[in-house]
């Protein structure tokens, strides 16, 4: 933590380099092994038949989208921490999972293919929903986290309801866990705005700055807080809502990615911020190549808890020793 | 510099301030009075951090039209709570608070002669206390309004902080919230908040603190300083 500017510039250079080669590895690994040399003469027009419909048609659309995925929970994460003050913050405050949740059972009941866009349509209205409460109540970080809270409990009783009468549960589960096995390029198209807004919320790292000190301190300093924790909030739903839609509800990268980064190069959102949807967007990928790599598809939310917990583990309990 | 017309505050139903009226140049200043009379809602006032009635001007201009930024620039203000739990460098800490000033954080950094990539929450409550002080004073704001500078610094860091504002005061106007009275000892001049009315004190004698603190109070004189010592006796024997 009491590492210099160089230090963290280096640490997000190294997530720069590692990022291409994280996806050209995750091309190459799945239940048909394709060599480095396959992948790359078929990414540019040559390989056989086989080689261009494995890696152009069902990986290259997956691996962008698990990596996108990460990367906008990794900044939603981010940004949700510094807005809520809360080392608990997570993008799936503020009724974003419930809402999602309500709309893909109401998707699964009707039609699956409306599933992405009724998660979408309801987390949105959900999060309007726990803000205009959250606000009427006097809109402190901690009043929408419990509005969020309530407003959830009310939307979860719904969906357990809904779900009993489910025929088939499967699909819910796998929503649930989150998942990226159906992904083409449809849903890489859907996706692919989340990546945008996320690399423009590095223009908003001074807001976020300011955001994280205490409200009074964050004013005198020159901001208008309410006005730039509103922009902020709406933001980390819009990301969030996006990346719920195509992958469903993927735990632990919002809430943890930011940590691991914050150990490394501190609070500061001007590293913390890149680091976060760099290390997000490997991290998921890592997470879903384990996912897709056996001969079943486990989902992939099971794996990023399996993989990042012992690694936060690690960390956090090695920060302490350092002092 | 600073001018407060007619200035009330209600909090629901209870009025804190009542039509205060104050007009301050430069210098030190002194800012007292008991326990919720409305000294941190003053300073809350003039920076437009809360709603109010009546209008603070400062250097003629009303701080209630004036964006956040702006008010940012001419107003530094040290709060009673601050953030010092948040992982943060000395340096990062600094550059946030120059945001939305025109100042160079390398002189404060040096000036402060703290290593700029210490983290803020291994600093002493006297340490923080001056980086707080500092990243208030970066871009050299006109006004400096602090909350209880002195507030848990023992005697050689509370004597390091008021030279800093002394020297400050002399081209600026600094306003702080002071419970240690003996710190009088110090300032240009003293405001006294009473049942929401602002008073500036012309003699700070026993009289007029009696009238403040609702306690009997003695003044000793030990050359050019005075102290202030209360009356304790019969308390606690009207427990």
């Amino acid at each position: 933590m009491g590492s210099s500017r160089t230090v963290k510039w280096s640490f997000v250079l190294f997530l720069i380099f590692l990022t291409p080669i994280s996806i050209f590895s995750a091309l190459m690994i799945g239940p048909a092994d394709i060599p480095f040399k396959t992948v790359i003469s078929t990414l540019f027009g040559g390989g056989d038949e086989i080689s261009r419909v494995i890696v152009l048609d069902l990986r290259l659309p997956r691996v962008l989208t698990a990596f996108i995925a990460g990367f906008a929970l990794g900044t939603a994460g981010t940004m949700a921490q510094a807005v809520f003050k809360n080392p608990l913050g997570d993008p799936y405050l503020l009724g974003i999972s419930s809402g999602a949740s309500l709309g893909a059972v109401i998707g699964f009941m009707i039609n699956f293919h409306l599933v992405p866009l009724l998660a979408f349509i309801f987390a949105i209205i959900v999060s309007i929903l726990v803000y205009s409460i959250g606000m009427a109540a006097g809109g402190k970080p901690t009043t929408l986290i419990l509005s969020g809270i309530a407003v959830g409990m009310l939307i979860n009783s719904i969906v357990w309801y809904l779900i009993l009468s489910l025929p088939n549960l499967h699909g819910i589960y796998a929503w649930f866990l989150g998942s990226f096995s159906t992904v083409m390029w449809p849903q890489f198209y859907i996706i692919l705005p989340s990546l945008f807004i996320s690399i423009g919320m590095i223009f908003l790292y001074r807001w976020l700055n300011l955001l994280m000190l205490r409200d009074e301190e964050a004013m005198s300093l020159g901001l208008n807080v309410n006005v730039a924790r509103t922009i902020v909030i709406i933001f980390i739903a819009l990301i969030t809502a996006v990346v719920v839609a195509v992958g469903g509800l993927i735990g632990f990268v919002g809430l943890v990615v930011p940590h691991i980064c914050r150990l490394v190069v501190g609070a500061n959102h001007r590293y913390l911020l890149p680091s976060s949807m760099l290390f997000g967007g490997i991290f998921l990928l890592a997470a879903d190549t384990v996912a897709r790599a056996g001969s079943t598809e486990i989902p992939v939310g099971i794996i990023t808890a399996l993989m990042g917990s012992p690694l936060f583990i690690y960390l956090l309990v090695r920060s302490h020793v350092k002092g | 510099m600073l001018k407060v017309e007619n200035l009330s505050k209600f909090y629901g139903r209870k009025r804190v301030l009542k039509t205060v009226n104050l007009q301050l140049e430069r210098g030190f200043w002194g800012l007292i009075g008991r326990n919720g009379a409305g000294k941190t809602t003053l300073l809350r006032c003039i920076m437009a951090m809360t709603t109010f009635t009546g209008t603070i001007k400062i250097n003629g201009k009303n701080v209630k039209e004036m964006p956040r930024s702006d008010i940012a620039k001419i107003v530094g203000y040290v709060p009673q709570l601050s953030s010092q739990d948040v992982p943060l460098s000395v340096r990062d800490f600094l550059e946030i608070g120059a945001y939305y000033r025109n100042g160079n954080v390398d002189n404060v950094i040096n000036y402060l002669g703290f290593k700029e990539e210490r983290q803020i929450n291994t600093l002493s409550g006297g340490e923080f206390q001056k980086l707080l002080i500092a990243r208030a004073m970066i871009g050299n704001p006109p006004l400096l309004l602090l909350d209880e500078p002195a507030n848990h610094l023992d005697i050689k860091n509370t004597a390091e902080i008021i030279e800093i504002l002394k020297e400050y005061s002399k081209r600026y106007l600094v306003i702080a919230v002071v419970h240690d009275l003996n710190l009088l000892n110090f300032v240009d001049g003293v405001i006294a908040l009473k049942n929401g009315k602002a008073k500036i004190l012309n003699d700070v004698d026993s009289q007029a603190l009696e009238k403040i603190f609702d306690i009997k109070v003695e003044l000793i004189n030990a050359g050019k300083y005075r102290f202030v010592i209360p009356r304790y006796n019969g308390f606690i024997r009207k427990l």
